[in-house]
């Protein structure tokens, strides 16, 4: 019995004010169903890892993590902008929240950063296409300033990246097969 | 027994002398109450004071003043005009300034305690006057032959005698400490003028300034007084001038730099207008470095906005967080480009490139303001390619004409006809829903009669 409280309490984390199940790595799951019923945590104060193809359906499950908590306000990062923001009403996202920033690749950081610091938004999302190579230096600021300001960044990418391994809190691959999109959670700790 | 108190409406902030910041400092007292009026120092060197009268229900609150002073001092300490001598409370302009001179000094908060010397402050409250000041410091030593040494003495003296005795100064100032019998002696309040240009300088003859972060270090103090200034009046900065005089020498034929910025985003706070100064100095000046040791700075503020809500509210952060979202779209816009960051917002057309605008992100109520009815659409995909890569189709699978990349089909859904827009630009397209075998869902179109398909954007 005291080993489950433990095991409850590992998987519980906490974001404003609201308890969600965590989830476990190596825990693939579909998406929308068990997605809204479970409720997936963005641990705050963090960099987290979004990874799929384009097409896969990745934003499409940031978006209801975000349209899950209407609370929040995101800010969206992207050197060439491809975001496509009048499908975001599909969502149930409210425009109003999100601040949409196109960056050139060398001031994308410098934008983050900015965002980060002045504390208005819970999540930044980074687009990061290809060409934009994190050194694992980049990495530890980011997560620095996310964990001062207790927002979740959000890494988008479209492959897996090698960042090291200690940055990156949480760590999710999404695919869609037949139709549906499904999550793979590679790292959560 | 209820105990009677008269409000405490008018506070006094009494300096020693007249420190050079003390009209910026009064302009920057607007942000409490419009009524505003000055005392300036005499040219011996006399004190000066700032008078704030308040109106209202609140003033009946004991802890009122004691608040508005507390805010006042802060705000001396932030204008760096130095510690005013003090800060004092009363029910009109003349009380408030006796106690300020002569409560400090004697622990007296009461008028009836005040010595005799006090008196003048009723005679005349807002201006220093040669003529009746040294008329009445003449006749304070009959006062006190007489024995009148407090005021508490000299309201005891018979009335009918003071004209005949003392002249009308004196007549008039004991009918303006019964101020309640006679409300039409007191002194008409004096306009206070504002200055029409806000501008903040500082000058170091002595120890020119020969590195950024010295200069910034200045520039954070000017910022504050120039914003405080502002926030005075309810503006922001929408543009200002930063003119920095160098020390000249034989090669430097005109010793002055300056800048004129455009603030994508008018400012309200220094610390976005300190960020934008900084950012924009470290560019410039490592791209073209100042050929001398600065000797002056000036900000000179050349356009300006409404601002947000005059002052703080304690039970929300709304006015906090304005102030942060325009400092921080103001560094992104001035650092990426005028356009760059923004929201967005849906718009009624058919063509799914125009189907939302992007909007400035100016109005911070935009970030409580509840959501103005989303509107559903059908299925649209959430990345949409600037511009359609052609793709041909060859039996089960797309190839795309640019990057030669292929996808094997699994499912075609659609089609979905999109037409319309006559005035603007005719166009007649046919979308397709397309699941490839690797798991990607794409947004294809085909134009009638014309044999490639293009892609146009990604279920992501």
């Amino acid at each position: 019995m005291s080993e489950l409280k433990e095991w409850s309490r590992e998987r519980l984390s906490v974001l404003n004010g609201k308890e969600y199940l965590a989830l476990r790595a190596q825990e693939t799951f579909p998406l929308p169903e068990k997605l809204h019923s479970q409720l997936l945590a963005l641990p705050k104060g963090a960099l987290v890892e979004w990874s799929g193809a384009p097409g896969s359906g990745k934003t499409t499950a940031l978006l209801s993590v975000l349209s899950q908590n209407p609370q929040l306000r995101a800010a969206w990062l992207e050197e060439e902008p491809e975001i496509y923001p009048a499908a975001f009403a599909n969502h149930g996202i409210d425009l109003d929240r999100i601040l949409f920033v196109e960056s050139s690749l060398e001031n994308l950081l410098w934008s983050g950063h900015a965002i980060l610091k002045s504390g208005l938004f819970q999540i930044l999302v980074l687009n990061l296409k290809s060409s934009l190579s994190l050194s694992e230096m980049d990495l530890r600021r980011l997560q620095l300033a996310s964990e001062k300001s207790q927002a979740t960044t959000v890494l988008l990418t479209e492959t897996l990246r090698d960042f090291g391994n200690w940055a990156i809190r949480l760590q999710v691959q999404v695919s869609r097969k037949n139709e549906e999109v499904s999550l793979r959670v590679l790292k959560n700790r | 027994m209820v105990a009677f108190t008269t409000p405490k409406r008018v506070i006094c902030v009494l300096f020693p002398n007249q420190p050079p910041q003390f009209q910026e400092f009064a302009e920057a007292c607007l942000r409490l109450t419009p009524k505003i009026a000055v005392r300036p120092g005499n040219r011996g060197g006399g004190f000066s004071a700032v008078f704030l009268e308040f109106q209202g229900r609140a003033t009946l609150s004991p802890d009122f003043a004691r608040k508005k002073i507390a805010f006042v001092q802060a705000l001396a300490r932030r204008m760096k005009v130095g510690a005013p001598a003090a800060c004092t409370e009363g029910a009109h302009a003349m009380e408030a300034l006796s106690l300020a001179r002569f409560g400090e000094h004697t622990g007296h908060a009461s008028v009836s305690k005040l010595p005799i010397d006090a008196l003048l402050d009723y005679i005349t409250p807002f201006e220093y006057e040669e003529e009746i000041s040294k008329k009445f410091r003449d006749q304070i030593p009959v006062f006190k032959m007489l024995g009148v040494s407090k005021i508490q003495d000299f309201v005891r003296l018979p009335t009918s005698l003071l004209a005949s005795r003392f002249g009308e100064e004196v007549v008039l100032a004991s009918q303006r400490l019964s101020a309640w019998v006679f409300p039409e002696t007191l002194p008409v309040w004096p306009y206070f003028h504002i200055q029409e240009q806000v501008a903040e300088k500082e000058d170091f003859y002595f120890e020119p300034l020969e590195n950024l972060d010295s200069l910034l270090f200045i520039l954070k103090h000017l910022s504050n007084r120039v914003m405080a200034r502002l926030r005075g009046r309810g503006l922001k900065a929408a543009e200002l001038e930063l003119v920095l005089e160098l020390e000249g020498n034989s090669q430097i034929g005109r010793p002055i730099r300056n800048w004129k910025i455009q603030l994508p985003i008018a400012q309200g706070s220094y610390l976005g207008l300190l960020t934008v100064l900084r950012e924009r100095l470290s560019y410039d000046l490592g791209y073209q470095p100042l050929e001398a040791a600065v000797r002056s700075a000036e900000i000179r503020i050349l356009e300006t906005a409404p601002g947000h809500g005059m002052q703080r509210n304690f039970f929300s952060r709304k006015e906090e967080e304005a102030e942060a979202w325009d400092a921080l779209v103001g560094r992104l816009l001035q650092k990426l480009g005028k356009k760059n960051a923004y929201r967005a917002q849906p718009v009624d057309r058919h063509l799914p490139e125009k189907a939302w605008k992007p909007v400035a992100p100016e109005a911070p109520a935009a970030l409580v303001a509840a959501s103005p009815g989303l509107r559903p659409l059908l299925e649209r995909p959430l990345r949409l390619l600037r511009k359609p890569e052609p793709m041909q189709r060859l039996g089960d699978y797309l190839i795309s004409q640019l990057s030669k990349k292929r996808w094997k089909v699994s499912n075609w859904q659609g089609p979905e006809r999109i037409t319309g827009e006559w005035w603007w630009k005719n166009f007649k397209r046919d979308y397709y829903q397309v699941t490839t075998d690797a798991g990607e869902k794409l947004w294809v179109f085909s134009v009638p009669e014309q044999p490639l398909y293009q892609l146009h954007g990604y279920f992501d």
